[in-house]
């Protein structure tokens, strides 16, 4: 496998199909040299990353989508809601890391399980920027970005 | 026994979900197998509540058959153990996997509830919390 590479991912807003981008990203890890731990670290905070954007519920949600970017060094995630605007829309605003800096955009999740969340995937890589919309209807989209280093050969 | 109810049976193609409702000791046991996630916490969810909605209940969630649980299945089983002990009832968790045990420790609520290595165990923490 080469050093450096991307893997893109698109699905519906379905809780559903959050297990696959869990088994994808699970398989992905693997190739890239993650033992065990480092495999089941990924595929867990990928899913609390979907599970955020996907409760930061927007009606004009088409898709989520996961890019995994891998270079020597490490392997980035971003997980993002995909409007049908898509172009459109604003940069999202920044989640304070640790807490939830959510202010009622987020329509099914609470503050605790976004803290929860959070928690979580700062638990479980290197680093884990969340950003989700201040108030619903302005056109920002929901994101979140994960980063972790890869084994040392 | 209540089954999770999601698409070809699977979430996402990853283990489906299904809880069993039994007894240990005189005490309700819930024992789920398979994935908890986003998906089929509902079905986890909905087993606990139909325990708890008589009234006080002391009982034990049996997490040795799950093979994955993430935030969501935790926020479910903390809310039913605050609706549980709200009423003077309990959730009591048996749980030996290192990943489960994991999230609990990375959450702190490995320092809230009574983690059992064992039914028996989890049945005389119970049975403690009863006589107290």
């Amino acid at each position: 496998m080469t050093n450096d590479g991307e893997v893109q991912l698109s699905l519906p807003p379905q809780p559903e199909l959050v297990g696959v981008a869990r088994l994808t990203l699970a398989g992905l890890a693997s190739r890239l040299g993650y033992d065990y731990d480092g495999v089941e670290d990924l595929r867990t905070a990928v899913a609390e990353a979907l599970n955020l954007v996907l409760q930061a519920g927007h009606d004009a949600v088409l898709a989520l989508g996961v890019v995994a970017r891998w270079s020597a060094g490490e392997l980035e995630l971003t997980v993002r809601q995909h409007l049908r605007d898509g172009g459109a829309h604003r940069a999202p605003v920044a989640v304070p890391a640790g807490g939830s800096g959510n202010n009622g955009a987020v329509d099914d999740a609470g503050d605790d399980d976004i803290a929860v969340a959070v928690m979580v995937m700062e638990a479980l890589v290197d680093e884990a920027v969340v950003h989700l919309p201040q108030t619903s209807g302005t056109g920002e989209y929901a994101e979140v970005r994960l980063r972790k280093a890869r084994p040392s050969r | 026994m209540v089954s999770a109810d999601t698409q070809g049976g699977a979430s996402g193609g990853s283990q489906p979900l299904t809880v069993r409702l039994d007894e240990v000791d005189g005490y309700p046991l819930v024992v789920p197998v398979g994935e908890i996630d986003i998906a089929s916490v509902g079905v986890l969810q909905q087993a606990l509540d139909q325990l708890l909605e008589p009234g006080p209940t002391r009982l034990v969630l049996d997490l040795e058959g799950v093979q994955y649980l993430d935030s969501t299945g935790l926020g479910a089983i903390t809310a039913s153990r605050g609706r549980a002990r709200e009423e003077g009832g309990d959730v009591v968790v048996v749980c030996t996997r290192a990943r489960i045990l994991r999230l609990f420790a990375i959450t702190g609520l490995d320092r809230v509830f009574s983690i059992c290595a064992s039914r028996d165990e989890a049945v005389a923490a119970l049975a403690a919390g009863e006589a107290s």
